[in-house]
C-alpha cells in the first residue's frame, strides 16, 4: 500500500509561526539596539568629535537600517507569507489527480504571496495544471513519475506513488 | 535567483532608508550641535585652512558663564548660506577684504585698538592684526593656517560682528573669546 506524502503536515503551520515570531522579535530586538547605540553616540557628542560621531550614527543607522529591511524582506514577509498560504490550505477540501506527473522549471511569484511552480498531470489526453509550492518541488519523488496528486484550491498539498514510470 | 530578484525590487527600499535615516540623523545632530545665538560664540575665518574643532574645543576652554558653544567656521563653510555671515561674533578676514566686508564688522573697541596694529576703512577701525605676513607670525598658527593655495601673503585681522549679541549687548562673551584666540600660539 503507498503511502500519502503530506507538503502541509500538521505540525508545519506551528513551525512556521514560530519561525516568524522568532525572526521578527530578532529584527525588532536588533532595531531598538541600533536605535539605543545611535541615541548613546548622541549623548557623548561633543565639539571635539562632533564630525567624527555625525559621521558613526549616519553609517550605523544605514548599514543597520538595511539589514533590517533585509531581514524583514527574507525572512520575515516570507515565512508570513507562508504562514498564510498555509492557512488557506489548512482544513480545506481536496480533490485527486492522477496521472505522470512533470514540473514545469518557471517559477511565478504571486504578489503579496508565495513563489509557485506547475505541476503538469496527464491523464490520457486530458492535462492538468495544478500549482505547486516552489518551496515543497523538493518534497517530490524523482519526476516524471505517475502519481496521485491531491490539491486544494488548485494547490497541490499531498501525493502519492501510483507506480513507477516504464 | 529568488533572493537576487526580491534583493532588486527592494532597491527603493534601501534607497529611502539611506535618504531617510541620513536627513533624519543629520537633522538630530544640528540640534545637538548648534543652539541659539545667545548661547554660542561664533567664529568666521576666511583663511585656507582651519582647524575648526581643535580651534572651537581650545576656545571652549574659557567659555564665559551663560554661553554653551564655540563654533568656529572657515569661509568655504559659508558658501552656500550668505545670510548667515552676517550672523558672526567674530571673523578674521585679510586687510584688503575689510571694505567689502565692513557692513557686518563692528567698529573695534578702543580697548583693543591699542593692542596692536589696526585697519582702518573709512575713518573707521575695524580690526586688530591677528597675523603679520611679513614677520610670518600670527595667533594660534597651530589651528588657522593663514598662507597658503591661490592667495599672495597678507595681513589677517580679528574682527566684532555688528549684529553679535555677546559685544556688551548682551554680554562681553565675544571679547573673552578673543583675548583666548589673540593669546593662543
Amino acid at each position: 500500500m503507498n503511502t500519502v506524502t503530506e507538503l502541509y503536515p500538521a505540525d508545519g503551520a506551528g513551525k512556521l509561526e514560530r519561525k516568524t515570531k522568532t525572526w521578527t522579535i530578532l529584527t525588532a530586538a536588533a532595531a531598538v539596539l541600533l536605535f539605543v547605540v545611535c541615541v548613546l553616540l548622541c549623548v557623548l557628542t561633543n565639539t571635539a568629535n562632533a564630525a567624527a560621531m555625525e559621521l558613526r550614527v549616519c553609517l550605523i543607522s544605514l548599514l543597520g537600517g538595511w539589514a533590517v529591511i533585509f531581514c524583514h524582506v527574507h525572512f520575515i514577509r516570507g515565512s508570513k507569507r507562508e504562514l498564510a498560504h498555509f492557512n488557506n490550505l489548512k482544513d480545506e477540501p481536496r480533490e485527486a489527480v492522477s496521472g505522470e506527473v512533470t514540473l514545469d522549471p518557471a517559477r511565478v511569484s504571486i504578489s503579496r504571496s508565495i513563489t509557485v511552480q506547475t505541476l503538469l498531470i496527464r491523464d490520457g489526453e486530458r492535462t492538468h495544471r495544478v500549482h505547486i509550492n516552489a518551496k515543497k518541488t523538493g518534497l517530490l519523488p524523482a519526476l516524471p513519475a505517475r502519481l496521485t496528486v491531491y490539491t486544494a484550491h488548485g494547490y497541490a498539498v499531498a501525493w502519492e506513488v501510483q507506480d513507477a514510470v516504464r | 535567483m529568488q533572493y537576487v530578484r526580491r534583493f532588486f525590487s527592494s532597491i527603493p527600499k534601501y534607497l529611502l532608508w539611506a535618504v531617510l535615516s541620513t536627513l533624519f540623523w543629520m537633522w538630530i545632530f544640528t540640534l545637538i550641535t548648534n543652539t541659539t545665538a545667545e548661547k554660542k560664540v561664533v567664529l568666521y575665518a576666511d583663511v585656507p585652512a582651519l582647524e575648526d574643532p581643535a580651534l572651537a574645543v581650545k576656545l571652549e576652554e574659557s567659555m564665559p558663564e551663560g554661553i554653551k558653544m564655540v563654533k568656529a567656521h572657515a569661509f568655504s563653510y559659508l558658501m552656500f548660506i550668505d545670510a548667515e555671515i552676517a550672523g558672526g561674533d567674530l571673523y578674521i578676514v585679510r586687510g584688503s577684504d575689510i571694505p567689502s566686508y565692513s557692513e557686518n564688522l563692528a567698529p573695534l573697541p578702543a580697548a583693543y585698538a591699542v593692542r596692536g596694529e589696526t585697519v582702518s576703512h573709512e575713518g573707521v577701525t575695524y580690526g586688530l592684526r591677528i597675523y603679520d605676513a611679513a614677520s610670518k607670525t600670527g595667533a594660534a598658527s597651530s589651528y588657522i593656517t593663514y598662507t597658503g593655495g591661490d592667495r599672495e601673503a597678507e595681513d589677517y585681522y580679528l574682527c566684532f560682528g555688528i549684529s553679535s549679541v555677546h559685544c556688551g549687548e548682551l554680554d562681553e562673551a565675544a571679547f573673552a573669546i578673543a583675548d583666548t584666540l589673540l593669546s593662543l600660539q
